[in-house]
């Protein structure tokens, strides 16, 4: 038989130990620690303020802050605090910044309609501009044939020479005017056609355009 | 939402654009056809100047009856470019010709004489 001093010492241990096993469990779960090389604890919270440290970035050394020999997690507490400070004080200086800025109109850059070609009208570009309606109009209706080959051959020859003429003696203007309905395809098919027809390599074309600027 | 000076009417030309800055809005005015038109300048599609690109008639392609092409044609209504990536939005609604429902943000423009003022 155990005396009652023993039964009483043993009912209190078996009531003790489940309450601190109980309480270490709900501190671990509250505040993680872990235990350094030298034996230094660090709380969950240390952890979070040296990952924010980390995020924040690093003062160099020998610069001077206002925190001094504090350590690293002193450090990011004080830039935390810092931080706090400047999103407190940020409101303020957003009203202040956006009640002068609402009166404030930067222009930034003024761009100019397309100029439209001045030019003396000719007898031939009337009778030019017919003929192109009339082109027009058949082409529309599905007519590709409405010019023979020599007779387009003829056309786009005499073009090539009256715009290449007007380019080189500083008359510049668009080859087509802003709405013609010529497309990518169109433009590069007939491009294409205009080279091999001079017996020309597009990088020869290449190298002309960029010795002489064009 | 007040009415900011932005320019006078005689300095605009028909087809010209100002792009200005009001505090941090970016804003297109555009003069086409004797009517001003403002949009905000951040291209929807990835923020790219949406006013300063190229402006062209819409282009359709007109079908006969059997539904083969008649090539493509240039309509009267005129629409302005994003240079980065052609985002192409409609000169007097500022919606995207492709997909109405994109909308670029659109200022009022009031003329009192000689002055043009954007509402922002």
């Amino acid at each position: 038989m155990s005396s009652p001093k023993a039964a009483k010492a043993a009912k209190s241990a078996k009531l003790a130990k489940p309450a601190k096993a109980g309480k270490t469990a709900a501190k671990a779960v509250s505040s993680p620690r872990s235990k350094a090389a030298d034996g230094h604890v660090f709380a969950g919270e240390d952890k979070v303020n040296f990952v924010k440290a980390l995020w924040e970035g690093v003062t160099p050394k020998g610069a001077k802050t206002s925190s001094g020999s504090k350590s690293g997690v002193e450090k990011s507490k004080a830039g935390k605090a810092k931080a706090e400070k400047a999103k407190a004080d940020k409101p303020k200086a957003a009203k202040s910044g956006k009640a002068a800025k609402a009166l404030k109109v930067e222009i930034l850059r003024k761009i100019s309609a397309p100029e439209r070609v001045e030019s003396r009208q000719t007898p031939e570009s009337d009778q030019a501009l017919a003929l192109v309606r009339a082109l027009e109009a058949k082409f529309e209706a599905g007519e590709l044939d409405v010019l023979t080959p020599e007779a387009t051959q003829a056309l786009m020859g005499v073009i090539c020479r009256i715009y290449g003429a007007n380019q080189e003696s500083g008359n510049k203007y668009s080859l087509l005017a802003g709405r013609a309905a010529v497309t990518g395809t169109d433009a590069m098919i007939t491009c294409s056609a205009l080279l091999k027809a001079v017996d020309l390599q597009v990088f020869e074309l290449g190298m002309w355009q960029s010795w002489s600027g064009v | 939402m007040a009415e900011q000076f932005v320019g006078k009417a005689s300095e605009f030309k028909d087809g010209d654009r100002q792009i200005v800055r009001i505090g941090e809005q970016e804003i297109g005015i555009f003069k086409h056809e004797g009517e001003f038109y403002a949009y905000s300048n951040f291209c929807l599609h990835q923020g790219g100047p949406a006013c300063e690109g190229l402006t062209i008639a819409r282009v359709e392609e007109r079908l006969r009856p059997d539904k083969t092409s008649m090539g493509l044609h240039f309509t009267q209504d005129m629409n302005f470019v994003c240079p980065w990536h052609g985002y192409e939005y409609d000169m007097k609604t500022g919606e995207h010709v492709s997909n109405r429902k994109l909308k670029l943000r659109k200022y009022d423009v009031v003329q009192k004489g000689n002055d043009v003022y954007v509402v922002a």
